[in-house]
């Protein structure tokens, strides 16, 4: 996410409040100071780089959507990743890829699984890692370890128990420890 | 797993990106489906307009139906009487249409006298307003008061002209 200043803090609140009015203008500049943020988000969730835009996607034509009803009680980045999340997680739950649990084939799994399209080289690996995550337990452990979501607002955002919750997290935390070069 | 392990994968999580760029500009494909959606501000004054407009037509219907059934079924109690301020010389417009409206044989008789009672009553306060706006002339509320009261019959006088046009229609279907 880019660095927030007073300045910059400034400049989002007059885009939020002329994208409010329906100035596309304003949200095109919302939209290109925060697509990094809503994307790394979807792609760590997804683990797949086509499905990630197409979610980055639906999160900003939902801000679009929800704009008006924005008051400021969170930031915006907080905001809009919110929305991300969901965004991701319904195209997930639509395509069945998020509802299997992590069964004992997963290990060789992760390590066949292609890579998603991220850079800068210096964290690929984890990346990569974290892609090839089952995908139960990558949407807990992005929610968790990297987002710091709580287990309980994670089991509800994903309509599980929080039991199941920590042990995905507990499970991916193991599989990546695994393979974490030392 | 040991400690070195994890203390390893928490480093290597906080080293992780906030950003990552999609590989293509999405923006055009957002623009575009946006474009398509109608623009919000207009979606919402027309909601706001069309509810506006259904409200207004729908009280307006009612109270035309109330006033006109009011108008046909008044009770028949009242008497008609001369207005006790006005002369033969100068009779005030309301008194004036009174006697047209008592004299006018189309009208149900309780709708007559109801109309005729109303319009003498709203010239008994028009005569006494207009006695006191003399004595305090000054007075902004007296005058707003004397205002008021020709608006009202003027507006009883347009029902009753009103009530004679749709009985006269009625008649002559």
């Amino acid at each position: 996410m880019a660095v927030t200043t007073p300045c910059t803090e400034d400049k989002t609140r007059n885009w939020i409040s002329r994208a409010q009015e329906g100035d596309t203008a304003a949200f095109e500049q919302l939209y290109h100071s925060h697509v990094g943020r809503v994307y790394a988000v979807c792609l760590r969730l997804t683990g797949n780089a086509a499905t990630a835009e197409e979610c980055t996607q639906d999160a900003f034509l939902s801000a679009w959507d929800h704009l008006p009803g924005f008051r400021g009680e969170s930031s915006f980045a907080t905001w809009l990743t919110r929305i991300a999340i969901n965004a991701a997680l319904q195209r997930m739950q639509r395509e069945h890829r998020y509802l299997r649990l992590i069964q004992p084939g997963d290990d060789q799994q992760m390590a066949q699984q292609a890579a998603p399209d991220c850079s800068p080289e210096s964290n690929l690996d984890l990346e990569r890692l974290i892609a090839g995550l089952p995908p139960a337990a990558r949407v807990a452990f992005v929610l968790h370890a990297i987002e710091g979501y709580s287990h309980e607002e994670i089991a509800r955002l994903t309509g599980t128990a929080i039991g199941t919750c920590k042990a995905h997290v507990y499970r991916a935390r193991q599989l990546l420890q695994a393979r974490l070069p030392a | 797993m040991n400690s070195h392990n994890i203390d390893d994968l928490d480093k290597a999580l906080s080293r992780l990106p906030n950003s990552l760029q999609p590989q293509h500009d999405l923006w055009p494909g957002i623009a575009a489906k946006i474009r398509i959606r109608r623009p919000r501000a207009l979606r919402r004054w027309n909601l706001g307009f069309a509810a506006a407009a259904a409200v207004f037509a729908a009280v307006t219907a009612i109270w035309g139906i109330h006033r006109t059934r009011n108008l046909n079924h008044m009770d028949a109690t009242v008497m008609v009487t001369p207005a006790p301020g006005a002369t033969p010389q100068n009779p005030d417009p309301g008194m004036r249409y009174a006697t047209v409206i008592a004299a006018d044989n189309a009208l149900p008789i309780s709708a007559r006298n109801a109309l005729v009672n109303n319009l003498r009553l709203l010239n008994d306060e028009i005569q006494r307003t207009q006695t006191a706006v003399k004595k305090y002339p000054n007075d902004i509320n007296l005058q707003a008061l004397l205002l008021d009261l020709y608006q009202q019959e003027a507006s009883l006088i347009n029902d009753a002209q009103q009530a004679q046009i749709q009985t006269q229609t009625r008649t002559s279907i």
